[in-house]
């Protein structure tokens, strides 16, 4: 039984360690949020995009879903999927992100509020809503709002799909989308 | 035997190789660098990273236990498997019971350690390495020979040609954008043919029961959320006590790692979807010995960032494939005794103990010291016995300032007047590359007494 | 305050113009300098080798030789480090721990006890300096890049205070050079490389003296110069800030 031995093995060699610090690297009035974020985005590769840049996208696009309640723009409806291997053909998808990390330009995107996980990183585009207003300085804040999050599965992206894999080149859209854009 | 300084002489052979290596992975350190010094606080991070990480391996036992209760109310199945073979088992076992033949599989140093792909295939499961780097160097097959970067050793060249004979793409094509797609088709394919999917875990949070896994292709998400089965492999060190710790943890890696401020994708897998089947296996493999080894317990504190690689003097100018360990590079060098002593002897000497691994590391591991200690390890188990008797009659010499006079007379003697080509030969080691100092006619000792005021 | 001045077993046979600077500044700072006849090294090489019982014997031969002196003093940032280090592995006496807390790099010796009070000198030179990693990052001589903040340089602090010098920077200039003692034999091939990319840098730099507070570097990478047949010279610190005949 491996458990018991694991456990046993752990049992059997005690010693003291530290006690779990406490810290607090948390912003309390952050400024400039919006600027850093933004800032933190485009050095990731990500697409800051204006009602234009949204409307060029949609029109580029034939088949585009969006699950946003942030937006209103009228894409196919996923009704009638019932696997996540039948996901594979969304051009572009836009949903809604919790909120932003201005140190890193990161999004919490809780899933369960999309019919599959899988979505936002199956679709050839994406593109992500937040609120300016729900922005953070860093990621202690980030953990301290999620800590009251309830979720399945939730994720930080930050930014488009990318690789450095081969000889250390940048390749942006490695195996999921190959675009991230930004609408607040 | 293979052993480090041959393998690395092998390396250093092809100098365009070397120096692109080298400065390849020079450019990573750089950009962590700057990422580094984007935080103020970066210092305090790597304290309360290593604290919290001490801290967690003195109560693992009750942590382990924590995170097990937890994980399971989310709905997932924990196994507990003390060895490879254990793990491997355990794999197979729901693989089996699920009738699962195609697997994908995202990056994982614990699988490497257990030997899974070769295990799994020698059963008839087709398991694709979904990560570029590693779906690389799968079709060579062949091992990571980093990390983080695990095709880091290979031209764009030799990738051209192995897409082409693998995967057809058009002749002379070399670039890594082509490329890049060209492994993005193939693989979407794979994705949307598994059966489950396998993958690492970065962290596990004992409060809350979820593994954190980060990537930058989406290839381990992609994986995870359309194959009905997700396995995720997690050595037992991997956990952190509460959620909030992440934070700590997810600021330093990947600015440690390839200077990003966080990775594209830093995925928490908390509850089990809906109609799926999710598995954590917590894997022992050597690490509670480990644990109980004082000295070197906390190389468990490792987080895997690669930074003491990037760092490495030794390994970016000797690859990855020469330290001939799973781990490469200075925590690899530290690793590895502790699995083998008499077969990795050689890897606690790949160093200068320069020191530059111990000051990156995020967790603020005592790598340079640990590759000391095991140095008198290993001297003491006898893998150096050769050695022994010239360290005898050193110390002797050095423990008597007589013989030690007479020595030092002989040797300036001794250069001054031996023609360079007897000394400049294949048994000198120091001359193949090195003129030695041209030799004076008096010591400073000599001059000394007579001079001395 | 008596300084008990160590040249390490290298530098005494093959570099004595090292230990001549070395004694002639510190004589010149107004110190009570002896270097005593008996001693020899300070055990590192054995112990590094995985051989540290062998070195006791000489840790204590050491201890013996110095733990007479207000202060110890050593061109060499490694064998100081060691000292300081690994002197705690034998029985903490009264003079074991004495020598242990008061060795000293000459450079660090310096900055302690004062960079102002340093004797006038001028050198008309372009030099590029290479602090050696012992000194680095286990004495903290300076600042290494990989931590937060700005890089510093102790050796240029000191240097500052030389007329006529011009810093050339170099490329990774806290990148080893890959002596690390009997590394240098054991792993020949990297160790050459090393040191051959360390030369490329100071080369491109157009330095003409390469300065370091470690003897043992600059022996390594004159080896490869001279190799080369290249004509840039080396310099203990010491050789700069007291300048005395090469090869007496
Ligand atoms: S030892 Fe430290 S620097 Fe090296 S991989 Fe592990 S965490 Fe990173």
């Amino acid at each position: 039984m491996s458990r018991k031995d694991i456990l046993q093995s752990l049992e059997s060699s005690p010693f003291k360690g530290p006690a779990l610090p406490d810290f607090n690297f948390g912003v309390k009035n952050p400024t400039n949020l919006l600027e850093r974020f933004i800032a933190s985005a485009k050095a990731s590769a990500s697409h800051i995009l204006e009602t234009n840049d949204f409307n060029d996208l949609t029109a580029k696009y034939s088949r585009v879903i969006n699950l946003s309640n942030q937006i209103n723009y009228k894409g196919l409806f996923l009704d009638g999927i019932n696997s996540p291997f039948e996901l594979n053909d969304i051009d572009l998808l836009v949903i809604d992100g919790a909120f932003g990390v201005a140190e890193n330009g990161a999004i919490w995107v809780n899933t369960d509020v999309l019919p599959f996980r899988v979505l936002p990183f199956i679709a050839e585009h994406l593109v992500i809503c937040i609120k300016k207003e729900n922005l953070v300085a860093n990621m202690h804040d980030a953990y301290a709002k999620i800590q009251s999050d309830d979720y399945g599965f939730g994720v930080f992206i930050a930014g488009p799909s990318k690789t450095a894999d081969i000889e250390q080149s940048l390749v942006i859209g490695a195996q999921g989308p190959r675009s991230l854009g930004i609408l607040f | 035997m293979t052993n480090h300084p041959k393998n690395a002489e092998e390396f250093i052979k092809d100098t365009d190789r070397v120096d692109w290596h080298d400065a390849a992975l020079w450019h990573v350190r750089q950009k962590r660098d700057i990422a580094v010094d984007t935080v103020p606080e970066w210092e305090e991070l790597r304290n309360i990273a290593a604290q919290i990480k001490a801290h967690t391996l003195a109560n693992l036992r009750s942590y382990l236990l924590d995170f097990e209760q937890n994980a399971m109310a989310n709905g997932v199945e924990v196994h507990w498997a003390k060895d490879a073979e254990a793990h491997n088992q355990i794999v197979l076992e729901i693989l089996q019971r699920n009738n699962v033949k195609k697997i994908v599989k995202s990056k994982s140093m614990l699988t490497e350690e257990c030997g899974l792909n070769p295990f799994l295939e020698g059963r008839d499961f087709e398991i694709t390495d979904t990560d570029l780097g590693e779906r690389i160097i799968q079709m060579r097959q062949e091992p990571p020979s980093h990390i983080v970067l695990p095709a880091i050793h290979i031209k764009k060249e030799e990738v051209g040609d192995l897409f082409r004979k693998e995967l057809g793409a058009e002749p002379g094509n070399n670039d890594p954008a082509y490329l890049t797609n060209q492994a993005r088709i193939h693989l979407r394919e794979k994705f949307l043919q598994c059966d489950a999917a396998i993958t690492g875990v970065n962290f596990g949070v004992a409060d809350t029961g979820e593994v954190v896994v980060c990537t930058n292709e989406g290839n381990a998400d992609l994986g995870v959320h359309l194959a009905p089965i997700t396995i995720h492999s997690m050595g037992i060190e991997k956990l952190v006590p509460r959620q909030k710790d992440l934070a700590v943890f997810i600021r330093l890696l990947a600015r440690s790692a390839t200077g990003q401020p966080i990775t594209i994708y830093t995925s928490h897998h908390k509850k089990t979807a809906k109609g799926a089947e999710k598995h954590i296996v917590l894997v022992d493999n050597g690490r509670s010995k480990r644990l109980a080894m004082e000295k070197y317990r906390s190389s468990l504190q490792c987080i895997r960032c690669g930074a003491c690689m990037n760092t490495c003097p030794i390994y970016r100018r000797s690859g990855g494939h020469s330290y001939h360990f799973t781990i490469p590079g200075p925590i690899g060098s530290i690793l590895a005794p502790a699995t083998d002593l008499k077969a990795y002897s050689d890897l606690p000497f790949a160093s200068t103990l320069c020191g530059s691994c111990g000051d990156v590391c995020p967790v603020k591991i005592d790598i340079p010291n640990q590759l000391y200690l095991w140095r008198q390890e290993i001297a003491e188990a006898g893998a150096l016995e050769g050695k022994r008797k010239s360290m005898k009659a050193a110390s002797k010499l050095l423990a008597s300032p007589r013989s030690y006079r007479n020595f030092g007379w002989l040797m300036r003697l001794g250069l001054r007047f031996m023609p360079n080509f007897l000394i400049i030969n294949r048994y000198n080691v120091w001359t193949k590359g090195r003129d030695l100092p041209k030799p004076p006619k008096q010591s400073f000792k000599d001059w000394y007494k007579k001079n001395q005021r | 305050m008596r300084v008990g001045l160590f040249i390490p077993c290298y530098i005494d046979q093959f570099y004595p113009e090292v230990g001549i600077a070395t004694y002639e500044l510190l004589i010149k700072l107004g110190y009570d300098v002896t270097a005593p006849m008996s001693a020899t090294c300070c055990g590192q090489p054995m112990a590094n080798s995985g051989f540290e019982g062998e070195a006791k014997k000489v840790y204590h031969h050491f201890v013996d030789d110095f733990a007479e002196f207000d202060a110890i003093v050593m061109p060499s940032g490694s064998c100081t480090m060691h000292v300081k280090e690994h002197y705690t592995n034998i029985n903490q006496t009264k003079d074991v721990r004495h020598v242990r807390t008061n060795t000293y790099d000459l450079v660090e010796f310096l900055i302690k006890h004062g960079v102002k009070k340093l004797p006038k000198v001028e050198l008309k030179a372009k030099v590029a300096l290479h602090t050696g990693c012992h000194s680095l990052r286990g004495l903290g001589i300076g600042h290494p890049s990989e931590l937060y903040g700005q890089p510093t340089s102790a050796l240029r602090q000191i240097l500052n205070h030389v007329k006529g010098l011009e810093f050339v920077d170099l490329d990774r200039p806290d990148e080893c050079c890959g002596f690390g003692g009997t590394f240098a034999v054991t792993q020949e091939a990297i160790s050459v490389k090393m040191g051959q990319d360390k030369v490329e840098d100071v080369k491109r730099t157009g330095a003409e003296i390469l300065v370091s507070n470690d003897m043992s570097c600059l022996m390594h990478i004159e080896g490869i110069l001279r190799k080369q047949g290249e004509k840039i010279k080396i310099m203990h610190i010491a050789q700069i800030l007291s300048p005395v005949a090469e090869h007496p």
